[in-house]
């Protein structure tokens, strides 16, 4: 009689899973770093309120949040592929509907999931840096790009990475639902590999393992970079609380 | 030499300035003076385009503009050679105190590393915080970081610095530090408008002083005429309450 549950197969198979790896965390990367410029942009229209791309953005805001990434990823599957038609037929253009690579729907599909979500905590970040930090920078003749980018978006880093680290956190995980859109990562590779010896059960605990170190370790990355941003509450050589402490009185 | 003329601001219907004129030549020093509400604060950050002017004309050196048709460059040219020292400070939080001065340096006047270094420690030495340049806002005591600010402002090398109720949010011990550094950029020569209320310091070092009241310039005159003999009776109701004896000796 076989064994119930081969506890060694768990360990195993590990090997051969991480194989898939890289295109795991390439999409959870790549996804990532789209989500962010969309973010930042619809952040910066709900703050500047842009009027017309306002209500586009609201929109897209309040659908994506509104309807499961599993809907999204089959619709940007299909949707695609049929917006590349119409095009083709409305301009007699011949784009090849089947080459595009399936990680694009992917990606697509990810990047603005992910985007939604992020926006909102980008603009909050935004919106919490002290009026004064971006006075002082213009009244020294920053521009506001310089302002921007030398001020404000750094100072909204420290308060943003949390929730911005979580949606990373998420992304990678999110990453485990691309098979839809016929990519084969890690879950994928591992549900076809399971699929041949029936062992089911242990493929998913393998993974499960695997996204479990992954997400440890990037926490752990992350509340690095946090307290890196964090640079003035580091202690400076020399400094003396008590000193300080009577200086203040 | 800096020219402010009939200059209005209005927040959406309640107008706060009503036609202010002002003039400040080259090494002169203007304290406007002025109970809280009067438009003493809104007056400089109109100057520095940090609050858009609803009218009037603003002539600093060669270049003259109304302010309705200020273009962009108008206002950057306004940011960039006036520098603001604020109430509360406004040190880049992530910013160690010597990076705060170079900030400015680095990327308005784009200096080289060096270069901008070098004057940064000068201009920090040059208000005692020589030793504190490595500090981020949070170490620093509030008149240190007053100190920086100042600081970062003169090595922009602006014509004319604002000072807006730079040591209200002072704890009084640290407000004579301060001062005193403040009354040495005055006596190098450098142009300022300032909004104090300190009296006895406004006395001192200003060779103007104005009076504020209700968004207009009720009336101005040397330290003498308007503390000594106010004309207005606004302003003589004003200055009767403010005890020029009970201020802190610098």
């Amino acid at each position: 009689m076989t064994v119930l549950f081969d506890f060694k197969l768990v360990f195993t198979q590990i090997p051969r899973i991480l194989r898939y790896l890289p295109i795991t965390l390439e999409i959870a990367a790549a996804s990532t770093v789209f989500s962010l410029i969309i973010g930042f942009l619809v952040a910066l229209i709900k703050i500047k309120k842009i009027r017309a791309l306002s209500q586009i953005v609201s929109f897209y805001v309040s659908f994506t949040r509104g309807t499961p990434i599993i809907v999204q990823l089959y619709t940007t599957y299909y949707g695609i592929p049929m917006i590349l038609q119409y095009i083709n037929r409305r301009y007699g253009l011949n784009l090849n509907v089947n080459g595009i690579p399936p990680i694009v729907f992917a990606l697509v599909a990810l990047a603005l999931n992910d985007g939604a979500y992020t926006s909102e905590s980008i603009r909050a970040a935004i919106l919490s840096v002290e009026k004064g930090q971006m006075e002082a920078a213009q009244s020294i003749g920053m521009t506001t790009f310089q302002t921007l980018k030398r001020i404000i978006v750094p100072e909204a880093l420290v308060v943003a990475l949390p929730s911005l680290g979580n949606a990373f956190i998420g992304m990678i995980k999110g990453t485990s639902l691309v098979f839809t859109c016929a990519v084969v990562e890690m879950t994928a590779a591992g549900r076809m590999m399971a699929s041949r010896n029936f062992r089911y059960f242990e493929m998913y605990v393998s993974l499960a393992v695997i996204y479990w170190v992954i997400t440890m370790v990037v926490s752990r990355l992350l509340l690095l970079w946090e307290k890196k941003l964090k640079c003035n509450e580091r202690q400076v050589p020399g400094l003396d609380q008590s000193a300080r402490a009577q200086e203040m009185v | 030499m800096i020219k402010v003329q009939g200059l209005k601001k209005w927040f959406s219907s309640n107008q706060v300035l009503k036609g202010v004129d002002l003039t400040v030549a080259d090494g002169g020093v203007l304290a406007v003076i002025g109970a809280s509400g009067s438009g003493k604060s809104t007056l400089l950050r109109c100057i520095d385009f940090l609050e858009t002017p609803s009218e009037g004309r603003i002539t600093l050196d060669e270049v003259s503009f109304d302010v309705k048709k200020a273009r962009k460059q108008d206002v950057q040219y306004m940011r960039r050679h006036t520098a603001m020292v604020f109430q509360l400070f406004n040190l880049f939080k992530y910013k160690t105190a010597l990076e705060n001065v170079t900030e400015g340096l680095l990327v308005v006047k784009k200096m080289t590393r060096t270069q901008a270094v070098q004057l940064a420690e000068y201009q920090l030495e040059q208000v005692g915080l020589s030793d504190r340049m490595a500090y981020y806002p949070n170490q620093l005591s509030g008149g240190q970081q007053q100190r920086v600010a100042i600081a970062r402002a003169l090595a922009m090398d602006p014509k004319v610095i604002l000072l807006d109720e730079p040591t209200s949010a002072l704890d009084p011990e640290m407000i004579a530090d301060v001062l005193s550094v403040i009354q040495r950029v005055a006596k190098s020569g450098r142009t300022m408008i300032l909004v104090s209320h300190e009296m006895h310091f406004v006395y001192d070092i200003s060779d103007r002083v104005m009076f504020l009241d209700d968004g207009l310039a009720l009336e101005e005159g040397t330290p003498q005429e308007v503390f000594g003999a106010p004309k207005h009776e606004r302003t003589q109701q004003f200055i009767s309450r403010v005890n020029l004896n009970n201020n802190y000796v610098i």
